[in-house]
């Protein structure tokens, strides 16, 4: 079921926390809102959800007007960053809570759950409360509580960001196939740009308020409409006055019309070697390697080398934008 | 489904020890060495609690076993004791309807005058309980302003019951109401839940541990409640005699050792109060963890 929202504004004791906000996430899609905390990304989630009022502006479901209709009846799944676990329920019964509301059969309603359980691989935890589960527990069982009613939407609100980096890694590709799986249109709220781009059909980036980009993540990544998007979704370094990726540049012998700098400093990060360069005019650009061209190269503080767009992955447009700061 | 998940088996994470009193997960501290802070306390608690009530338990089997049961199981200290109890249980249960309620409220609601009602919550507790006794017979007696004249009655009774220990319900719920994160309840919404279902399925059971914790204090308090209760009940002996007016009558009629037995009575009866409702909390509290 496809999702649209027009006109969202939303203001928290004066201070404008969404400004006029639209855009459509089509059936079946797996759209990210990406953005920094306090950009308004949650609570844009909590207002598709019907969980807070909205000042003004509309929200439709498959076409349905529903900005008016509570959050019970707007059938949306809806994942907790906190995982908002019954804690006075097993997770047997946490399952079941919305398929009791519907009063679904005793039978009937033991078989989803079991079937739902297998789905999250909690099976074995059926009769376990929430505080004796692992933090991914949790979270699986939050997801299974949620497409117990077999929702048209399903909604994550920063689902991976309590979770340790390895849970996070393995719970985020988990989510993605099983997404694909059930072929439901979901909306995932993240400040994580990593995740954001691995997960999602569709990047939808919102600082403070304001959508700044929708699109593809590969094309976003490529074509950031604003200074924020460039370097949001990832490192940007000015070469010539103009931003580029890190990984856009190359270091190569001196002349051959590349533009003369010294090595100011060599990073290596193992899988990549940062090289900061000072340009001769005083400027600061800094090119990313792979590790085996940096064992190639070998770049040491102190030497001279050229810098030159890198012919193979050159832009055939507009570079990402000017006036960029080096990054860290 | 392709995907490996290798999480499984870390939910068991190093959980500190509960109190046997509480079921409450407590941190552990290094055992303390200090004799002279234990004995301190000890000695305070024995000054204030021990002595009195190991004097009460001696003065009422001075007489022996059988002397203490037929006092203590009079036909006036039977009625008071009936009326006490069934006074104080109605209070009770009707102030763990209402207290849950004003908790709700206060801490839910954002209001003008919100901080003056959270004060005058408090007001029983600091009011001497004579001043509201007097205040009751006043409003609700003979000459009652509205014509509503209760005194006599075990409604009078319980209203001036009601009154005292309304605090106990309300502060007892209010911290695990504020501790109480609104997703669980907006979680149960988006399943489809109605509000009123919500609060019966999720809010209920979540401060349900401190609702019988506070109402088991309050129904214990109530049993040797004395001041408020004394003017509106117009003490009729087996008739709308509480338990501590009629202990009362006893010292004045120097039968020290009846009275004693009475209030021993009395006594082990809040004690049953207070453990059963202890008890009942914590077996709830711990199956959450």
């Amino acid at each position: 079921m496809s999702v649209s929202y027009s006109g969202v504004t939303k203001s928290f004791g004066g201070r404008l926390v969404l400004d006029d906000i639209s855009d459509i996430v089509n059936e079946g899609e797996l759209t990210a809102l990406l953005g920094p905390s306090g950009s308004g990304k949650s609570t844009l989630l909590r207002i598709i959800a019907g969980l807070t009022p909205l000042d003004s502006g509309r929200v439709s479901l498959a076409g349905r007007d529903v900005t008016n209709t509570p959050a019970r009846d707007r059938h949306i799944g809806f994942c907790f960053q906190d995982y908002a676990p019954f804690r006075h329920l097993s997770l047997r019964e946490n399952v079941a809570y919305g398929l009791k509301v519907q009063h679904v059969a005793r039978a009937q309603r033991r078989e989803q759950v079991d079937e739902l359980l297998r789905l999250v691989r909690l099976e074995e935890f059926a009769d376990q409360y929430p505080h004796q589960l692992s933090g991914g527990q949790r979270q699986r069982m939050a997801l299974a509580r949620a497409l117990a009613i077999k929702p048209d939407v399903l909604l994550l609100d920063e689902p991976f960001a309590a979770l340790d980096a390895q849970v996070r890694a393995e719970l985020r590709s988990w989510v993605r196939t099983l997404q694909q799986e059930v072929g439901i249109t979901t909306i995932l709220v993240t400040h994580d740009q990593v995740e954001a781009m691995e997960i999602a059909d569709r990047l939808v980036i919102l600082n403070s308020g304001r959508i700044e980009q929708a699109g593809r993540p590969s094309f976003v990544y490529d074509h950031p409409a604003t200074d924020f998007v460039a370097s949001f979704l990832g490192p940007i370094t000015s070469f010539g006055g103009i931003s580029y990726r890190p990984h856009e540049l190359e270091i190569v012998a001196l002349g051959d019309g590349a533009e003369s700098a010294t090595v100011s400093e060599v990073i290596r990060l193992g899988f990549e070697v940062r090289v900061v360069l000072a340009g001769d005019d005083g400027t600061s650009t800094w090119v990313q390697l792979t590790h085996d061209q940096a064992k190639h190269l070998n770049p040491g503080v102190g030497q001279r080398y050229g810098i030159r767009v890198r012919s193979s992955k050159a832009r055939k447009d507009a570079p990402l934008s000017s006036n960029v700061d080096a990054p860290r | 489904m392709p995907v490996k998940i290798t999480d499984l088996a870390d939910g068991e994470l190093a959980r500190p020890p509960q109190s046997w009193w509480t079921g409450l997960r407590v941190p552990r501290y290094e055992t303390s060495k200090s004799v002279a802070g234990r004995s301190l306390v000890v000695g305070y608690l024995s000054l204030l609690i021990l002595i009195p009530v190991a004097a009460l338990v001696d003065n009422a089997f001075k007489g022996g076993l059988g002397a203490f049961w037929s006092q203590a199981t009079s036909a006036e200290a039977l009625d008071a004791i009936k009326l006490t109890v069934l006074c104080s249980f109605v209070a009770a249960v009707l102030n763990a309807v209402a207290g849950t309620a004003t908790a709700y409220v206060l801490v839910r609601d954002r209001f003008l005058g919100r901080s003056a009602l959270n004060a005058i919550i408090d007001l029983p507790f600091a009011l001497p309980t004579v001043v509201a006794g007097i205040t009751f017979y006043t409003l609700y007696g003979p000459h009652s302003p509205f014509h509503v004249n209760i005194t006599g009655t075990w409604v009078g009774v319980t209203v001036a019951i009601m009154f005292v220990t309304l605090p106990f319900s309300v502060r007892s719920v209010e911290p695990v109401l504020e501790s109480l994160t609104i997703d669980a309840e907006a979680a149960a919404s988006t399943l489809g839940a109605s509000s009123i279902y919500v609060f019966r399925t999720i809010t209920l059971p979540a401060i349900m541990p401190a609702l019988l914790t506070g109402t088991g204090l309050a129904f214990a308090r109530a049993l040797g409640e004395y001041g408020s209760v004394v003017f509106i009940s117009n003490n009729i002996p087996y008739h709308t005699e509480i338990a501590s007016s009629y202990v009362y009558s006893l010292v004045s009629s120097g039968q020290n050792a009846a009275a004693a037995s009475v209030a021993m009575l009395l006594l082990v009866g809040a004690l049953c109060v207070l453990i059963t409702s202890n008890v009942l909390a914590r077996t709830l509290a711990r199956r959450r963890g």
